[in-house]
């Protein structure tokens, strides 16, 4: 099990691979492997960010930043 | 004209075919049949979010499975619910699947004395040699075990129909799963071209392009618990290459597109991509089903991958907050839908006396076929509880409290010798069950679950009581 901490302004919905699986500025579980972050609304910077989180833990997450 | 009639009889019965599976001819839509997604579970209260695995093992295991139903049952929980109406999820193989599918038809009256328990309904019918009779003994049925398209997985399926389930089909499980806010009933068989683990669901038969929803539950059952050799596969037919096909099936590309390169971070991954894309590869215009138990005996594999994966078979749908989604728990864990989640896997496996061993003579067929399937089933099983407590234990300190129970007769200690020499001496079949092992299950279960402190603290800390000092869930932390 590994961890992502997507950041972002404001609390939007956070994809992964599509399915709605947190919030912005909290911490999501996902499995180990490559994963295609999306937030839901309205576009963002970058619109999306494939990631391979590997080696991360609940208080060491991975940090993917939006803008 | 006598003769005439006996020979028309004759010729229908030597041509009988089984019923195949119905291709779809809707769009693929999540709301729809017999899936994750069209249950009330996902926007139900999930507060407490209990997972029951029943493992295979005949009647010894859907005697254990109905049994553990029994005792949670009986657990009162502060607000007066029972432990039993927080049951969301049961995924079962093989004999467990009986139990589970026909706690999902009939619920609690399964449980309580009437027409309906499943003691007097099943567990003490004698099934197997019902079985042996229908196949050896009934004329009619020579006839039509002649015919290709009908052989003896589709004579026990028609049996188990008789006995437990009637016509009940999962458009019937759906529905009483939508009026009584039932569990999510996974049946597990086996895929035998791939090996791969086959839940019957319509997440699952989406890929093949295969309406299961007319499908009788009693078909899952049969495929379920059709141990090799005994009974042939069951045959599916794959529509996905059809022109009767009319879904327009939604391959979920975001995660087999990256997945694909997880080779060596997770090879999990692109082994699941493997699995679906040979669905829907045009030379499988069929699927032939064994044993749930050939892929995963104790039926924890699935609730597994949705407690660590989005991945599933089917691509999501709707908005991204009301969305529809294939069988995970990612989205009410990540949202913190779920406060505690508990997990009691059921394994009734068993270990008889001596046998192979006394002597230095070698074994029979029939043991060693045993052997070969059984000892991968075994040795896969405790992996699975291993990689269960471990994910557990990763997660220690998140907002949701996890707690793993496992029911085994090796957790029964020597002051319960006893029963523990009952229940392990109960064989691997579909015989009536004696009072004496039905009494040995019960004590079982009531022992186990109650010595467990992972369920004692669950029960606790719902009901807002301290935890015992002496008796903490710890699970290797």
């Amino acid at each position: 099990m590994e961890y992502i901490y997507v950041e972002f302004p404001e609390k939007r919905i956070v994809l992964v691979d599509g399915l709605a699986s947190g919030n912005t500025n909290d911490t999501i579980g996902v499995q180990r492997g490559t994963h295609t972050i999306t937030l839901s609304g309205a576009p963002t910077t970058p619109p999306s960010q494939v990631v391979t989180v590997i080696d991360t833990s609940f208080p060491n997450p991975m940090r993917i930043v939006f803008n | 004209m006598r003769r005439l009639t006996l020979f028309a009889f004759l010729l229908t019965a030597a041509c009988t075919q089984y019923p195949y599976n119905l291709p779809q001819v809707k769009p693929q839509n999540l709301g729809d049949g017999y899936r994750w997604a069209t249950t009330t579970i996902p926007t139900d209260d999930n507060k407490l979010f209990v997972i029951l695995t029943f493992s295979g093992g005949g009647t010894r295991a859907a005697g254990l499975g109905y049994e553990v139903l029994q005792q949670l049952n009986a657990t009162k929980l502060a607000d007066g619910t029972s432990l039993l109406s927080h049951v969301k999820v049961i995924s079962s193989v093989s004999g467990g699947t009986f139990a589970a599918m026909d706690y999902g038809l009939r619920g609690e009256a399964i449980l309580n004395a009437g027409p309906d328990n499943f003691e007097s309904a099943f567990l003490t019918k004698p099934v197997q040699s019902d079985l042996i009779h229908a196949v050896f003994f009934n004329p009619y049925n020579w006839i039509r075990l002649a015919s290709p398209g009908f052989n003896r997985i589709d004579l026990a399926t028609e049996l188990y129909q008789q006995v437990l389930f009637g016509t009940n089909t999962f458009q019937n499980l759906l529905d009483v799963q939508k009026s009584a806010h039932r569990p999510f009933i996974i049946a597990n068989a086996t895929e035998l071209e791939m090996g791969a683990q086959f839940q019957w669901t319509q997440d699952q038969f989406d890929p093949i392009c295969s309406d299961m929803t007319s499908l009788p539950v009693a078909r899952a059952a049969a495929a379920s618990s059709a141990f090799p050799v005994a009974f042939p596969p069951m045959v599916l037919k794959n529509y996905a290459n059809d022109p009767q096909c009319k879904s327009n099936y939604a391959k979920p590309t975001l995660w087999t597109d990256t997945a694909r390169s997880d080779v060596y971070t997770n090879p999990q991954r692109p082994r699941q991509i493997t699995e679906l894309e040979g669905y829907r590869d045009p030379a499988r215009t069929y699927l032939h089903l064994l044993d749930g138990g050939l892929a995963d005996n104790i039926g924890l594999r699935g609730p597994y991958h949705a407690l660590i994966s989005g991945d599933t078979f089917v691509k999501p749908q709707g908005d991204a907050d009301n969305q529809l989604s294939g069988f995970t728990l990612q989205p009410l864990i990540g949202f913190h839908k779920i406060d505690k989640l508990l997990v009691i896997v059921v394994n009734a496996g068993a270990s008889g006396p001596v046998s192979i061993d006394t002597t230095s003579s070698g074994p029979g067929l029939k043991t060693i076929i045993g052997g070969i399937s059984g000892a991968p089933m075994d040795n896969y099983s405790f992996d699975s509880i291993q990689e269960l407590t471990d994910l557990f234990t990763a997660r220690h300190g998140q907002p949701t409290k996890y707690y793993p129970v496992v029911i085994a007769f090796p957790l029964l200690t020597d002051k319960d010798k006893a029963v523990r020499d009952v229940v392990n001496n109960i064989g691997t079949s579909f015989n009536a069950l004696t009072p004496e092992q039905l009494k040995g299950l019960k004590d079982a279960a009531d022992i186990l679950i109650h010595q467990d402190p992972c369920f004692v603290q669950f029960v606790n800390d719902v009901n807002g009581v301290p935890p015992s000092p002496n008796r903490t869930c710890t699970f290797g932390r």
